[in-house]
């Protein structure tokens, strides 16, 4: 009978203190505004539908001059959690994103040719100045900032990673000819053109700062670098790696009578 | 209503002076050569059917191959025979080099008609077919003992719904006495394209 009150009142005593803990995480939530947006270096995959343009003698196997450029660009709302001691904060959140994706020529000529149809008997190339595909994604982003210095301080330095996951909301692929008057192809060009996946996977490092100014909001910038996709969720282009920037407003919650 | 004539005349030929200047601008990523090399045989061009105007062969040890400065091919037609004259180097050391197979009983009348030559093999030992070699700028008949020249693919090649040129694809070899020596030339290939700049009759 001693054992069984014994047992009673330790489980009552840890309940409290997990309560207790509870409330105190309940007074470090708030919920952070985001935007930014990264830039990748791309490598031009090898696509059978464009007619190679290849350096002759120069050194190397060969060289493409059709070149790729590639982006992302986000806005959200997360919610955050401070350790209690101010030194972590974990977010979760929505965001909106969207990536935009280029694939040009950066010589003479201005356009690379787009092999349209083949035959036994015939080629037919379009001259194509420009591809370009944006694609819309909804996302969960998973992140943790880790503060190394005083959290008394006016600015605070972090550092932080994190990760994303994407899911696919619409994409849309741009044609520009050299001649407008094969504008009207354009729709047979973007079937050939292979669309991204459903998903996309992210993850990223860096650091930032945090301006914590009485009666403002908290403001952090934080510097992406490096930001690695880790599913090759694009058009001929592999994204490799990218660095950015980021920008969030934190909203504190109201702090509950103790 | 003289002078409103001579205006209208003036401008059809500027008209037309720019549209031949646009139409001869029109296609210069065509005309450059892209060398592949072959895997298995890495000194030449890779086989290939999309007029990349190259082609390659082994000359005894030494490497014959098209460069990125002289026209890889012209096509003359004199009075029904058809030469196809292969210009190129002789390995890294950029002495000229040409392969000129003449052919009779061949008459495109421009260079689209090439097309009739799609999945056509010739014997260089028959008597309507003469192969020349100018090696350093000296032409050397040559007296063929076996061999041949094989067109395997022909494709009209169209942009923008245009008519740009006709693609000429295939391999040679052949066996021969060459300066009282003998030759061999192997692993022949050439994967070439021919437009009005290259297609020459008279």
């Amino acid at each position: 009978m001693q054992t069984l009150s014994m047992m009673k009142f330790k489980l009552l005593f840890y309940a409290l203190l997990l309560s207790r803990s509870l409330v105190a995480q309940k007074n470090n939530l708030s919920i952070e505004l985001e935007t930014g947006g990264t830039l990748f270096y791309a490598q031009t995959t090898d696509k059978s539908y464009f007619r190679k343009d290849v350096i002759y003698y120069e050194g190397s196997d060969y060289s493409q001059r059709v070149v790729s450029a590639y982006g992302t660009y986000f806005g959200g709302l997360k919610l955050q959690l401070q350790s209690r001691n101010e030194r972590w904060k974990f977010s979760s959140g929505l965001r909106f994103i969207q990536t935009y994706g280029d694939l040009a020529k950066n010589s003479d000529p201005d356009y690379f040719y787009f092999l349209y149809q083949q035959t036994s008997s015939s080629l037919e190339y379009l001259r194509v100045k420009e591809i370009t595909q944006t694609t819309n994604y909804v996302g969960l982003p998973l992140e943790a900032r880790f503060f190394p210095f005083h959290k008394d301080n006016t600015v605070r330095l972090f550092f932080t990673a994190g990760t994303q996951i994407g899911y696919k909301l619409a994409t849309k692929t741009k044609i520009i000819f050299a001649d407008p008057n094969m504008n009207p192809l354009a729709s047979a060009v973007q079937s050939k053109v292979e669309q991204p996946d459903d998903f996309s996977a992210t993850v990223y490092g860096g650091a930032g700062l945090e301006l914590h100014k009485p009666s403002i909001p908290v403001i952090s910038v934080t510097v992406i670098f490096p930001s690695v996709m880790l599913v090759n969720h694009t058009m001929p282009a592999t994204p490799l790696a990218g660095a950015g920037l980021q920008l969030s407003i934190q909203l504190p919650h109201k702090k509950s009578k103790q | 209503m003289k002078n409103s004539k001579i205006q209208l005349i003036k401008l059809g030929c500027y008209l037309s002076l720019y549209l031949s200047v646009i139409g001869c601008s029109n296609n210069l990523g065509l005309e450059k050569s892209v060398f592949i090399s072959d895997p298995q045989d890495p000194g030449l061009p890779i086989y290939s059917e999309m007029g990349y105007n190259t082609f390659g062969a082994h000359y005894d040890r030494s490497n014959v191959i098209s460069n990125n400065f002289q026209t890889p091919i012209k096509v003359i037609n004199r009075a029904g025979v058809t030469s196809f004259i292969f210009t190129g180097q002789r390995d890294m050391y950029f002495s000229e080099f040409v392969i000129q197979f003449t052919i009779s009983g061949t008459n495109p009348q421009s260079y689209s008609d090439l097309i009739s030559l799609d999945n056509s093999f010739i014997d260089l030992t028959s008597s309507n077919c003469v192969v020349t070699i100018r090696d350093e700028g000296v032409d050397y008949p040559v007296q063929i003992l076996d061999g041949s020249l094989n067109f395997k693919k022909a494709r009209s090649v169209k942009v923008d719904n245009q008519m740009a040129e006709t693609t000429l694809s295939g391999t040679f070899e052949f066996h021969a006495i060459i300066n009282q020596f003998p030759v061999t030339m192997s692993s022949g290939r050439f994967d070439v394209g021919v437009d009005a700049a290259n297609f020459y009759k008279y």
